[in-house]
């Protein structure tokens, strides 16, 4: 099953993912379809019922994985679709070639210093799945 | 049955748009998300709520967490203090009281 994100160019290969929570990922994307408010998207996605705090890992290391990086990336689609987040700028677009792999979400584990990050290009679609 | 105090009730907002109404960029929305993810825990209650500000009116997502002790509650303090300058805020709201916790199975 991969995710992508057209739009962002973001495309992430959910392998070795249990069955139970890709169940949950196909959820969230007939959420993120249906345009579910941000808000609710967000209790749902990393809320109490979420299965990414039973992932095997640290807390730490909870940010790294597949699913948490696909669900964070179809959330702040959601924030900027519904205009409650502020999309990149024609600036950040530029600078910032689209990132193709997971690494994307490593680099921002990492990052201390934000809000200049995740500038990647931008173009007219939206998250899918493909199993 | 005996409801002592076992656990601590902080909450926390956050603004949803800069003091001028503009929306807060992908990237400081990416930044909470990990945090908030890595300190949290998923133990949280989420809603956006209306507020006011000297004298302007905000849209606020108010988050409300139970964390077991006080070192929890200096982690949600010290992740406030970073947030207050990613969101670019002069002050964060923040409270907390001892409350009696029980996951009712």
């Amino acid at each position: 099953m991969i995710y992508i994100n057209r739009k962002t160019g973001t495309r992430i290969a959910l392998t070795d993912v249990p069955a139970r929570d890709r169940t949950f990922f196909r959820d969230a994307v007939r959420r993120f379809r249906r345009n579910a408010p941000w808000a609710e998207f967000e209790d749902f996605a990393f809320g109490m019922g979420s299965p990414i705090y039973s992932l095997r890992v640290s807390p730490l290391e909870v940010v790294k994985d597949p699913l948490y990086v696909a669900l964070k990336d179809m959330w702040l689609e959601l924030g900027v679709r519904q205009g409650l987040v502020a999309e990149r700028t024609i600036k950040e677009r530029h600078n910032h070639a689209p990132r193709r792999s997971q690494s994307r979400s490593r680099e921002a584990a990492n990052r201390q210093d934000v809000p200049e990050y995740r500038k990647l290009a931008a173009s007219n679609s939206s998250a899918r799945s493909h199993s | 049955m005996e409801y002592k105090p076992n656990a601590f009730k902080a909450t926390l907002i956050l603004p949803i748009q800069d003091n001028a109404g503009v929306p807060f960029p992908v990237g400081t929305w990416e930044w909470w998300r990990d945090k908030e993810t890595q300190v949290l825990k998923g133990f949280t209650e989420i809603g956006v709520v209306k507020g006011f500000w000297r004298g302007q009116s905000e849209r606020n997502k108010m988050i409300s967490v139970v964390v077991k002790d006080e070192n929890s509650l200096d982690e949600l303090h010290q992740l406030l203090n970073e947030a207050r300058a990613v969101f670019r805020q002069e002050a964060m709201y923040f409270d907390c009281h001892p409350v009696y916790f029980e996951e009712v199975r």
